[in-house]
């Protein structure tokens, strides 16, 4: 696989050439490194990345850019040349500290390793680490579930996103479950450790301002927020999603368009043709996608906002649906205008979605 | 016309899979009735479906021309009985057109139920009976011991019984040469006015129902006005013949011929198996005797899962009935299932062949309900109402007691079994009637139980418990009294009338736990705690709870998700069309299918 990792970069740079064709993009917010593992390429290469978006876009001084590590592959040395590039946040994939429930999740490394990877992020000078734990593994109970979070709180990170373990086809855990050597998904037990979590997390001062993620004060995820306020933005790479939102004169957003690129690293590489498939939303899908999107979020929806993004009649549906997740107690209304969910809305999201959709 | 003396009219019983049609089919080959070339394993069978099964329901009648070893050409009308209990009023008719029956046995499986039921049946027609043990080329194969059997049951001569094998047509010209000395030829007057037995219909997109006839008295011409007894209907003989077995236009059947007639007659309802054909301006005086409205005794609904296929289904039970006579059907609403059909049946295998034809024939896709039979309510006036639905049952308050229809069971099972089935039918609410041991190693155990309990898994579970080797006849003796109750299912207090059953107020609390533990796995939690409950009249059986859903939510929705979630909550949207509202609950479509199908 290493010796894909320079024509892959090659590629990546060669799509950003193209895409700018289309959409001359000027001065990013938040640039994002996700996977994959990121963290595994060298970072010579990450260096000429960077300098190609620099070059042909630049990125704005106040912006964040984010890469995923595995604890690792966070040496000091990558660590300092991280930060030389230009990143300033790091995304941690840590999962826990319990090395019986790393095993089910069939990850190596252990919480020692973890820990000197925060650390060596911190003496490299990073001052924006979000950490991802992972609860609802078979074997874990509420008392384990806070110590994972006690350890990874000891730890200060400014953000830590948990995430509730899915089984999906096709994976080791999925067969295990499926040849009765693990237990399979139990959302009542997920239920209570996902409450429990946020109640550990929320009174260690940590903001619960998504369904998954926790955050101090002024380190809420800026690029991830885009994504549930259906910002656009442009993805690049090997399975890659875009978004890009088409409005009228008027700054109604008539039409989204979402596309996606193929999946194979190969493909990728060797096809001048890289787009896999896409959809267009029109006016009331894009709306009620949104919304259905920013519910994820303490921000929720404004309505009066949203009107001036989709035209009242958008609006006006939007309005009926919400007043009935408000009936069922999964939003509630403040000052006539600011929906938001519920603490029950963020544990029954699914439920405001089927009523949007 | 055909010298009377010369013909012979029978018939071949046997258990079913005991070689009948095999050996049918070799008569013919051995006759040249059909030649080799023509020949397909089991020709007489019609229909696709029972080929594939392996059993028969109606092959057509054959005439055989037969040179025997007398020098003389003999008239051979063989008439086949269908071969389940179902069916044993068309046995009966068909049996009734003969005056002798080949008798086949499996050499490896001995005498069976059906064995003597069917032989039972010829004996009341008097039927003289050839013996005749087949399948002698199996390695299991007993055949001196069936042969004492034989003997000991029918009081023949050892040289009486004739060794077979139909698959390698051993034995063939033995029995040939039996039916022409052994059975009489048929009575009757050529002078006397038409009498003729309905024993068969069956219909034909290009001639109409085509009538199948044994004459016992007179003659019948193309062109002969007749009227058929049992109705009162007249019509016009178009075409007169016999089988062979397919058909051959003929001058005029005469006394004691087997053959067919059409006559403008629309659907095979109209020629009663069993009635009378004669003349309508020279009738006879008296019936044929034996005669019976053919009666259904099992009742399933037939609804199509799509509400749009009602209009196919409706159209596929008219072509059905065309060929079915027994089959009857009116149309049933029901709260969860729509629109659709109550179906009357002869029996189980009738309804599971019904069902099968309209899903393969005519590609329809079909829920149907568990068996069901007719109750009667006798009400505290006297009135007597009958009901097959349990929507339909009377008030309660005006209800004196309930009557449900019995069966006369009899069992055929090696000793070793006979604890395990007297259990059995002791948990069916069978009462024991007698046992004996008919023959070496087999022993006859009588009981009477309700027709509903036996078209349940009755069957199913006597062959399980005895390793396949029991088997199984019933007649249905009439009503009797029962204690029984309806169960009423109600989800978050609302009623759910498609879920109410009745049953024995013994079992009630039972199925009633059943039914709430099935729907409690197959109902989605709501957001709210769902109540389940089963109930007799105001009185709660069995309860569980739903308990509310908790949590249901994506963990991760980031750039790449958004399409995919989005499409999942599409099809979840999708999917909430396919429940039925009662009340505030939603169930899905499938589990009314799941709790009809198994109750």
């Amino acid at each position: 696989m290493k010796n894909l990792y320079a024509p892959y970069l090659q590629r990546v740079k060669a799509e950003i050439r193209e895409v700018l064709k289309v959409y001359p993009l000027v001065e990013l917010d938040s640039v994002y490194l996700g996977g994959g593992t990121p963290s595994l390429v060298d970072p010579a290469l990450l260096e000429d990345l960077f300098e190609e978006i620099e070059g042909q876009i630049g990125i704005a001084q106040e912006a964040e850019v984010t890469v995923e590590a595995n604890p690792l592959s966070v040496d000091y040395q990558n660590a300092i040349k991280w930060r030389d590039v230009g990143i300033n946040r790091v995304s941690l994939g840590i999962q826990g500290f319990d090395p019986d429930l790393l095993a089910i999740l069939g990850r190596k490394g252990d919480s020692k390793a973890s820990r000197a990877a925060y650390e060596n992020l911190r003496e490299a000078g990073f001052t924006n680490i979000n950490i991802d734990l992972i609860f609802g593994v078979p074997g874990q109970d509420e008392v384990s579930w806070s110590r994972t979070l006690e350890r990874a709180i000891e730890l200060q990170p400014e953000h830590i996103s948990t995430y509730c373990l899915t089984y999906e086809p096709n994976t080791l855990l999925y067969k295990r479950w499926q040849n009765g050597e693990i237990d399979g998904p139990d959302p009542d037990r997920e239920y209570i450790l996902m409450e429990s979590g946020a109640r550990i997390l929320e009174a260690a001062g940590y903001k619960w301002y998504e369904i998954s993620n926790f955050a101090k004060d002024g380190f809420f995820g800026r690029h991830n927020l885009a994504y549930w306020d259906a910002h656009s933005y442009i993805g690049v790479g090997c399975g890659a999603h875009s978004c890009v939102n088409f409005k009228n004169n008027n700054g109604i957003t008539e039409k989204r368009l979402r596309y996606w690129n193929v999946g194979a690293v190969k493909e990728y590489i060797a096809e001048a043709d890289i787009a896999d498939d896409f959809e267009v939303l029109d006016n009331k899908t894009a709306a009620a996608e949104h919304a259905e999107l920013a519910l994820r979020t303490i921000f929720g929806i404004n309505l009066k906002k949203f009107e001036s993004q989709y035209g009242s009649s958008a609006a006006e549906q939007i309005k009926d649906v919400l007043e009935h997740a408000r009936h069922l107690e999964l939003v509630e209304l403040e000052n006539s205008v600011q929906y938001r969910p519920t603490r029950k809305g963020y544990f029954l999201n699914n439920q405001i979605g089927v009523l949007l959709v | 016309m055909f010298p009377k003396e010369q013909i012979r009219n029978y018939s071949i019983i046997a258990h079913v899979d005991h070689g009948k049609s095999t050996l049918a089919d070799r008569i013919l080959e051995f006759t040249g009735t059909i030649s080799q070339r023509d020949m397909v394993d089991q020709v007489l069978d019609q229909m696709e479906l029972e080929r594939e099964r392996g059993i028969t329901i109606k092959m057509q009648p054959v005439r055989i021309k037969y040179k025997a070893d007398d020098g003389l050409e003999y008239q051979l009308n063989l008439i086949d009985t269908p071969g389940h209990v179902d069916f044993s009023y068309e046995v009966s008719r068909s049996l009734a057109a003969c005056e002798g029956a080949i008798l086949v046995v499996d050499a490896s499986q001995g005498i069976e139920a059906q064995t003597l039921a069917n032989l039972y049946q010829a004996i009341e027609h008097d039927l003289v009976i050839i013996p005749v043990v087949n399948k002698i080329d199996l390695e299991q194969a007993r055949p001196e011991q069936v042969r004492q059997d034989l003997v000991a049951l029918l009081g023949c001569a050892p040289d009486d019984v004739i060794m077979a094998s139909a698959k390698l047509g051993i034995g063939i010209k033995e029995i040939l040469e039996a039916v022409v000395k052994r059975i009489p030829p048929p009575t009757g007057s050529l002078e006397a006015p038409l009498r003729a037995l309905i024993f068969d219909a069956h219909f034909d997109s290009y001639k109409g129902v085509i009538v199948h006839l044994r004459v016992f008295d007179g003659s019948i011409k193309t062109g002969d006005q007749i009227q058929l007894m049992a109705t009162g209907a007249v019509h016009d003989v178009t075409e007169t013949g016999y089988f062979s077995p397919w058909l051959v236009p003929t001058d005029g059947l005469y006394t004691g011929e087997v053959g067919y007639i059409t006559a403008n007659i629309r659907e095979v309802s109209q020629a009663r198996v069993g009635d009378t054909v004669t003349y309508f301006l020279n009738p006879a005086a008296d019936p044929l005797p034996g005669y019976r409205p053919a009666k259904p005794m099992v009742f399933a609904g037939m609804f199509p899962v799509d509400p749009g296929g009602y209009e196919d289904l409706k159209e596929a039970l008219e072509k059905l009935k065309l060929n079915d006579a027994a089959l009857s059907y009116e149309p049933e609403v029901s709260t969860a299932l729509g629109f659709g059909f109550r179906c009357g049946f002869l029996g189980l295998l009738h309804m599971d062949i019904v069902q099968e034809r309209l899903e393969r024939e005519f590609g329809l896709n079909l829920i149907t309900t568990a068996p069901s039979v007719e109750y009667k309510a006798v009400l505290r006036n006297g009135e007597a109402v009958y009901f097959r639905n349990p929507d339909a049952m009377p008030d309660i308050s005006k209800i004196d007691y309930i009557e449900e229809p019995f069966v006369k069971a009899t069992i055929f099972v090696p000793e070793e079994y006979v604890g395990a089935v007297m259990e059995l039918c002791h948990d069916r609410r069978a009462e024991f009637i007698s046992m004996s041991y008919e023959l070496k190693e087999r022993v006859q155990l009588v009981y009477h139980l309700p027709l509903a309990e036996l078209i349940t898994d009755f069957y199913d579970r006597l062959k399980s418990l005895t390793r396949g080797y029991a088997s199984l006849d019933y007649e249905h003796i009439g009503y009797k009294r029962s204690d029984l109750v309806k169960v009423d299912i109600l989800v978050a207090g609302n009623k759910v009338d498609a879920l109410s059953c009745i049953i024995h107020r013994d079992v009630a609390e039972a199925r009633g736990r059943k039914i709430i533990s099935m729907l409690r796995g197959l109902i989605p939690r709501q957001l709210f705690e769902v109540s389940l409950q089963a109930a007799i009249g105001s009185k709660i059986i069995a309860r569980e709870n739903i308990p509310p859903l908790r949590k249901d939510v994506l963990a991760k929705c980031y750039g790449g998700d958004v399409t995919r979630k989005r499409k999942l909550l599409e099809k979840q949207k999708e999917g909430k069309k396919r429940l039925k509202r009662i009340g505030n609950v939603d169930i899905p479509q499938e589990a009314f299918m799941s709790i009809l199908k198994q109750t």
